[in-house]
């Protein structure tokens, strides 16, 4: 329908402003060189904000919402310049299995440390630095020294940005991440990484945008080992990034971490979910809306690969876990999510991604291989998928 | 007259207005901008922010005068608003409605805008917005500036730098 002239021209600027928050971040973007006010109004955080209130609910509400997304990344190539660059790719999958609206992205390299939550992605990546030596040196620094920052971005708006650096940087390796997003308070976006100082003990540091800084927050007493990731987020309890960790005593746990209230606390994993199983690899999920755990391997007495599911029907009480499924599924190199309705989107061998219906034990590939990156870089590799994503504007304003 | 009138207003036993007042479904007056009167239940009334609040203040014993709302929107307001009450009604339903209900053209549209704006009806106002903003997505900045008769206050260079920055959202 067109719209006849001057209609809009008498509304009120609240009523605008109204109208405003409920389209989508590329015609925002674009609407940034109407006129200055309104470049100045979609990028004021107060309508950020609203626009993200509203996208959440617009992503929550199944209505709306029958896509899914799909995180793509192409792993770090043998450096020619430094930084590296590497490509983030988003592929919107239909619900008739077609796909398409592929967002790219190009970004400094990054390696396994890739996280994606709610539409915003962080990872560690190539720190654009030594402009001194490359001044002086016309072919490229090889091999440059490691050097690394932590990067956010939103591919709704395609744009990413550089953190500061943690507190005490160089001493402290990072380990492991978890992306929040959202604090149920304030809609704020959080980041929480753990760390070493020369390799003792493991410390973790909040990274919060709307300060655009870090803190420290307590780990609980045990000294952790190791860390899988990743996160999820369990409504309606409180919201929380979830991670299996493993103390110096290989006793295996959830660490959880409160993100509103920056506190830890600990859920029990289920007891002897290994057994009878040699392990692939672990992962917590959230399946059909409960926390899950679903591991990976080889039943060791009818020696087929196997996927086992233990779903936590209580949230937090750990005499709830039940073990819900075991069925054989072979040939998987990595778990991506889970689609709402509970099946598994998983990946093998040649980057070919299924989805799998533990049910009824369909697979249904979703033709997503031929995704070819934009310059001459390694394949695309699928990374994450996600039911909903929330396309909003944040980090507009940085 | 003066007298019988303070009568009425001080002698009236203060427990039978109480007792009015909480009675599940109180009827309200609502008068349009053209004088039509409409009586509706108050919870159909209360969705209205701004009607809730008169209410509250004890203002609704007469006719409300609701002097920015013609009688032809009105009506469709109300409409809405009755639609709106129970809650619980099936959310498919609802949506139906809703969807219906906005399918009206540009002139009633903009008279949605404005009584959903003034009388304060979050959800009313919420799917009109975005019945407009529907219809904005796809366009062109400078389709945008000539509906909305804005004159450009960007220098060219200025604009072609925001341009420049985010080629991507200009792509079709």
């Amino acid at each position: 329908m067109a719209l006849p002239r001057l209609w809009l021209a008498s509304l009120p600027d609240d009523i605008v402003k109204d109208i405003l928050t409920w389209l989508p971040p590329k015609p925002l973007v674009r609407f940034r060189c109407v006129l200055r006010c309104w470049k100045s109004n979609i990028a004021d955080p107060e309508f950020i904000e609203r626009h993200l209130i509203i996208n959440k609910a617009k992503s929550l509400s199944l209505s709306e919402n029958n896509n899914a997304y799909l995180l793509c990344n192409t792993p770090p190539v043998p450096f020619l310049h430094w930084p590296r660059v590497g490509e983030l790719c988003t592929v919107i999958c239909n619900s008739d299995s077609s796909f398409t609206k592929i967002i790219r992205l190009k970004v400094p390299s990054h390696e396994s440390t890739l996280r994606f939550y709610n539409g915003i992605f962080c990872f560690v990546g190539d720190m654009p630095a030594f402009s001194l030596r490359r001044k002086r040196q016309a072919i490229p620094v090889t091999p440059p020294v490691r050097n690394s920052a932590i990067y956010l971005g939103n591919p709704s708006i395609r744009k990413h940005k550089r953190l500061p650096t943690v507190l005490v940087n160089d001493r402290f390796e990072n380990s492991s991440y978890g992306l929040a997003f959202l604090t149920s308070q304030n809609n704020d976006l959080k980041l929480l990484v753990f760390g070493r100082f020369n390799r003792e003990q493991l410390r973790a540091q909040v990274y919060t945008l709307r300060t655009n800084s870090w803190s420290w927050v307590e780990l609980p007493v045990e000294p952790l080992d190791e860390f899988v990731g990743p996160i999820s987020r369990i409504s309606p309890s409180p919201l929380a990034l979830h991670f299996i960790a493993t103390t110096s005593q290989v006793y295996e746990f959830i660490l959880c971490f409160d993100v509103d209230n920056e506190q830890f606390w600990e859920i029990k994993l289920p007891h002897n979910y290994s057994n009878g199983l040699s392990l692939k690899f672990k992962q917590l999920v959230v399946f059909k809306g409960s926390l899950a755990l679903i591991a990976f391997g080889q039943d060791e007495a009818e020696l087929v690969e196997v996927c086992r599911i233990w779903v936590m029907s209580e949230y937090g009480l750990a005499d709830s876990w039940t073990p819900t499924l075991s069925v054989p599924l072979s040939g998987v190199a990595d778990f991506l999510g889970c689609t709402g309705s509970g099946e598994l989107v998983i990946m093998k061998s040649g980057n070919q991604v299924f989805s799998f219906d533990p049910e009824n034990q369909n697979e249904n590939d979703l033709g997503i291989q031929n995704l070819t990156p934009l310059e001459i870089l390694p394949p695309l590799k699928p990374r994450f998928y996600t039911a909903n994503l929330i396309e909003s504007l944040v980090l507009l304003d940085e | 007259a003066i007298q019988s009138s303070r009568f009425s207003c001080v002698g009236f036993p203060l427990a039978y207005i109480f007792l009015a007042c909480k009675k599940k479904s109180m009827a309200l007056k609502l008068k349009s901008s053209d004088n039509k009167i409409f009586e509706v239940e108050e919870l159909v009334a209360v969705q209205s922010e701004t009607i809730k609040s008169l209410v509250e203040d004890g203002c609704a014993n007469n006719v409300i005068p609701l002097p920015n709302v013609d009688s032809k929107t009105l009506e469709l307001v109300l409409d809405w608003c009755k639609n709106h009450v129970d809650v619980k009604l099936d959310e498919e339903k609802l949506k139906e409605y809703e969807d219906k209900f906005i399918e009206v053209d540009l002139a009633v549209l903009y008279d949605l805008l404005m009584a959903a704006n003034y009388l304060n009806i979050k959800d009313l106002l919420n799917r009109a917005s975005q019945k407009v903003a529907d219809m904005l997505k796809g366009k062109k900045p400078e389709q945008i500036r000539e509906t909305f008769n804005i004159v450009n206050d960007f220098s060219p260079e200025e604009e072609e730098e925001i341009r420049k920055e985010n080629l991507w959202a200009f792509e079709e």
